[in-house]
């Protein structure tokens, strides 16, 4: 069950939608439960499921904007509702609430960059294999989503951060 | 640590237990799992033996990652009252985890998907979890009604294809626009001088002005403007291939107070087509 929770909050995270994340993880579940000598035989089956989740969640091919500018006024209605209707005014959960709205307008490459970087904890070269493309290429979608985000201006990249 | 990474994994893990019900996954898994079972034993009928390891396997192991253990995962076990009703209110009747799989089952058969179900929510007016409309929707196909419409076909891949000349050039607009050092706040002052709705399209706008040489009626401020040249210099640094030990080295090299400091020394050295003194 916690492996289940925990998929599945990986998969709001990356979603950014309750149901999108619902959608994918069971297509890959149902997919991998299909196939589960060849991923349990690797070395690390929960990893291989996470990427199975990554790789549906970039080639999802549903229509993706109508469920996109639909979820993002679900998703805060439902929030407010989880809190029974009480509005929290702290400074850190209204920027949260903000950050969580603008996130939704990136692209699925930026935001998946994202994630990986500071939810998963991945360093670029790990994002750059996961998804597949250059390391290069990982700094620049990050570089651009948060321009995007507006977080850019408060950067402070110290020398040990790979950025 | 920086501040954005602490802003973003706070809005993470503010949102992050907004999760569907994992009974209503698992009771899905079991149904799609089954339908692509069904599939491949038609694809495979000949090789039905390694077929039914698979599955067997996958009933065995597969629970790691299913709530439930490996004695109970040939069955839907729901714990009672874990139908997904409880997320959100609903003026659609509670159902039991077997009609939820059967009206699912109709419903999803019918080739209608969730983008249908987010349709029939705004029709029927009603507040619910998707999975319960899908289900109304499911129970109604049963009862041999029909739905307000046909299942819609999925549209083509909606993502941006980057070879699309129109999508280049947009991205080339979007890059002047922050390049130039303006930001958001410039953004949402054009769209009010522009009569545009969307900052965003402001953006494109406003660069597709500046690369035309024309200028702006809003201009960025200037630490904006500094800061936009830096991540110019910074962009160009790791393009060329360097990394943040290569910086690290370069720091050393150049007597400089950070890898930043290199990043950006660097890149300003390479956009004037100069050579570094240690290679990516």
């Amino acid at each position: 069950m916690a492996r289940l929770q925990s998929l599945l909050r990986y998969a709001v995270v990356l979603t950014g939608d309750r149901d999108l994340a619902q959608d994918v993880v069971q297509e890959v579940l149902a997919r991998a439960h299909s196939r589960w000598r060849r991923i349990s035989a690797s070395d690390s089956p929960e990893a291989y499921v996470r990427r199975m989740v990554l790789n549906e969640y970039l080639s999802w091919r549903r229509s993706w904007q109508f469920r996109h500018v639909h979820a993002v006024g679900e998703r805060l209605v439902d929030l407010d509702d989880a809190r029974g209707g009480v509005v929290d005014h702290a400074e850190g959960v209204v920027e949260a609430d903000a950050l969580w709205a603008r996130l939704s307008t990136l692209g699925r490459k930026q935001r998946a960059v994202l994630v990986l970087r500071y939810y998963e904890q991945l360093d670029d070269d790990q994002i750059a294999e996961l998804i597949g493309c250059a390391p290069a290429t990982v700094r620049s979608h990050a570089s651009r989503a948060l321009r995007t985000l507006r977080l850019s201006e408060r950067e402070r990249i110290h020398a040990e951060e790979k950025s | 640590m920086t501040d954005h990474a602490d802003q973003l994994r706070e809005a993470f893990e503010t949102y992050e237990n907004q999760t569907p019900d994992p009974a209503a996954v698992f009771a899905r898994v079991q149904q799609l799992s089954a339908k692509y079972k069904r599939r491949r034993r038609g694809l495979k009928v000949a090789s039905g033996a390694a077929l039914a390891a698979v599955a067997v396997a996958g009933v065995v192991t597969l629970p790691n990652l299913l709530p439930g253990n490996a004695r109970n995962t040939s069955t839907v076990g729901f714990p009672a009252g874990a139908v997904p009703t409880s997320a959100a209110p609903s003026t659609i009747p509670s159902m039991s985890p077997a009609d939820l799989e059967r009206y699912w089952a109709a419903y999803f058969q019918a080739g209608y998907d969730y983008d249908d179900a987010v349709q029939l929510s705004a029709l029927w007016h009603v507040k619910a979890n998707i999975g319960n409309v899908k289900a109304e929707a499911g129970r109604r196909l049963l009862a041999g009604e029909t739905l307000p419409f046909p299942a819609t076909p999925n549209p083509p891949d909606p993502t941006s294809d980057p070879n699309d000349p129109a999508v280049k050039a947009e991205q080339a607009q979007l890059a002047a626009f922050f390049d130039n050092g303006y930001t958001w706040t410039e953004a949402e002052k054009l769209a009010k001088i522009w009569h545009l709705s969307d900052p965003s399209d402001a953006k494109v706008m406003a660069g597709k002005k500046l690369l035309a040489g024309e200028t702006l009626p809003v201009k960025p401020t200037p630490a904006n403007v500094a800061a936009a040249k830096q991540q110019k210099q910074v962009d160009a640094f790791f393009t060329k291939g360097y990394n943040v030990d290569d910086a690290i080295r370069l720091a050393k090299l150049w007597h400089l107070k950070d890898a930043w400091a290199a990043k950006v020394e660097g890149g300003k050295r390479i956009l004037a087509g100069q050579t570094l003194p240690i290679q990516p």
